[in-house]
C-alpha cells in the first residue's frame, strides 16, 4: 500500500468515525485487520490495549502505528516510519479539520438544525451498539475461548477461561464500585496475569 | 502593523492555546471527554476566553460530528478563542505527544505478539479492557436509550456485528438514514393528527 492509499485510508476512518474512543474499533478492525491485513486481530488487540496506557486516543494512536509501518515499507528505516506516521495521522484528522473548522463558523445553525438531529438520532444508538460488539471483539480472544462470529460453522466448542473470565470479573467490579485511574487498573491487572497464566 | 501590542496579545495567545492544548494531551491517557475538565478549568476558569455555555455547545458539537473526539475539541476551542491559526495550533498541540509516543513504540517495538509471556500478559489486559469498555456502555445507555426505537438500532447494530460481521461503515450509513426515515415519519404523523383534529373541530 502506497502512502498516498494509507492516507485516504485513514480519511476515511476519520470520517465516520462517530462518538470517539471505542466506538472506532469495530471500524478500524475491519479495514486494518480484515481489508488490509495491516495486523491480525489479536495484534490489533494488543495495540489497543497498549493505546489505553499511552497519551492520546485510541483513533489516533492507531493512525500512526499503521502509517510508521507503512512508511518502513515505501520509505524504510525509521525516518520513514516517522514521515508514514505523520501522513496517517493527518489523513484521520483531515475530516475534522474541514468539519468542525466549517461548523465552528455556523454553530447556531448547526445545533438547530432538524436533519442533523434526525441523523444523530440514528447513529448515536448505532454507536451504542458498535461499542457493544468491541466488548465483544475484546472478550472473543480473552474471556471466551472462541470467536462467537460464526460460532455454529466454524465447529469450535464455546466456553469460559478462568483466568480471563477472573480478570474481566474483577475489573467490572473493581471500576464500578470505585472507579479508579485506568493506568492503575490496566497495570495491576497485567501484573495479575502474569501470575494467572503461569498456574 | 497598526497595532503591535494587539498582535503580540494574539501571538500570546496561540502560544497559550498550543502549550495547554500539549499538556493536557502529554497527561490525559485515553482522550477523549476525558479531557473536558482539564480544558474548562483552563479556558473558562481560569483565563476566561470563553463562557460556560460555549463549553456547553463544544461537549455538544464534538459529539455530533465525525472525527477524534479529543482533536475536534481542540480546533473548535482553537476557532472559538483565536480564530483559523487558532484551530491548526491548538490540533497540532493536541496531535504532537501521542504522536511522538507512538512512533518511539513503533520504532522499539516491532512485534505486538509471539513472545509467550507477553501474549499471556496481554490476554489478560484484553480481558480487563473488555471489562472497562462495558462499563462505558452501560453509563453511556442511560443517556441514548431513551425509548424503544433506539433501543432497537442499537440492539440491531450489535448483532448484526457480532453475529454477522457487517461493514461498521455502512452500519453508521445505514443507521443515519434511519434516523432521518423515523423522524420523516413522526413529522408525518404529527400533520395527519392536526389536520383529523382540525376536521372534528370543523364538525
Amino acid at each position: 500500500m502506497t502512502l498516498l492509499q494509507m492516507y485516504l485510508l485513514f480519511v476515511k476512518l476519520g470520517a465516520f468515525t462517530f462518538g470517539g474512543g471505542y466506538a472506532m474499533i469495530p471500524l478500524f478492525q475491519t479495514e486494518l485487520v480484515n481489508n488490509y491485513h495491516f495486523m491480525t486481530n489479536a495484534q490489533f488487540a494488543n495495540f489497543v490495549a497498549l493505546a489505553q496506557v499511552t497519551p492520546g486516543p485510541v483513533g489516533l494512536n492507531a493512525a500512526t502505528y499503521v502509517g510508521y509501518q507503512c512508511g518502513v515499507q515505501n520509505i524504510g528505516g525509521m525516518f520513514g516510519g516517522a514521515i508514514g506516521g505523520v501522513v496517517g495521522t493527518l489523513g484521520v484528522m483531515t475530516p475534522s479539520l474541514i468539519l468542525v473548522t466549517l461548523i465552528a463558523y455556523f454553530i447556531q445553525v448547526f445545533k438547530e438544525n432538524a436533519i442533523v438531529k434526525a441523523v444523530l438520532s440514528g447513529i448515536r444508538p448505532a454507536t451504542l451498539g458498535l461499542i457493544a460488539a468491541a466488548v465483544i471483539f475484546f472478550a472473543e480472544t480473552s474471556v471466551f475461548t472462541a470467536p462467537l462470529r460464526n460460532l455454529w460453522t466454524s465447529g469450535q466448542t464455546f466456553g469460559i477461561s478462568w483466568q480471563g473470565g477472573l480478570i474481566f470479573a474483577l475489573v467490572l467490579f473493581v471500576e464500578w464500585k470505585w472507579k479508579l485511574n485506568l493506568i492503575y487498573v490496566l497495570i495491576a491487572s497485567a501484573i495479575l496475569s502474569y501470575f494467572l497464566y503461569q498456574i | 502593523m497598526k497595532n503591535p501590542a494587539k498582535r503580540n496579545g494574539r501571538e500570546n495567545r496561540l502560544w497559550t492555546l498550543f502549550q495547554v492544548f500539549f499538556k493536557i494531551s502529554a497527561v490525559s491517557v485515553g482522550g477523549g471527554l476525558t479531557m473536558l475538565p482539564l480544558m474548562d478549568r483552563e479556558f473558562v476558569e481560569k483565563r476566561n476566553w470563553m463562557s460556560e455555555s460555549d463549553m456547553v455547545d463544544v461537549v455538544a458539537i464534538v459529539q455530533s460530528v465525525p472525527g477524534i473526539i479529543a482533536v475536534n475539541m481542540a480546533i473548535l476551542i482553537g476557532q472559538r478563542t483565536a480564530g483559523l491559526a487558532g484551530a491548526l495550533v491548538a490540533s497540532l498541540g493536541v496531535v504532537i505527544p501521542p504522536v511522538v509516543v507512538i512512533v518511539v513504540i513503533a520504532a522499539l517495538l516491532f512485534q505486538l505478539s509471539g513472545n509467550a509471556t507477553a501474549d499471556h500478559i496481554f490476554t489478560g489486559v484484553r480481558a480487563a479492557v473488555s471489562a472497562l469498555i462495558l462499563l462505558s456502555v452501560i453509563k453511556m445507555s442511560k443517556s441514548i436509550l431513551k425509548g424503544p426505537i433506539p433501543i432497537v438500532i442499537a440492539l440491531v447494530g450489535f448483532l448484526l456485528l457480532v453475529v454477522f460481521d457487517v461493514d461498521a461503515v455502512g452500519l453508521i450509513v445505514a443507521s443515519a438514514f434511519a434516523g432521518v426515515l423515523i423522524a420523516g415519519i413522526r413529522r408525518l404523523r404529527k400533520k395527519t393528527l392536526a389536520s383529523c383534529a382540525e376536521e372534528e373541530k370543523g364538525k
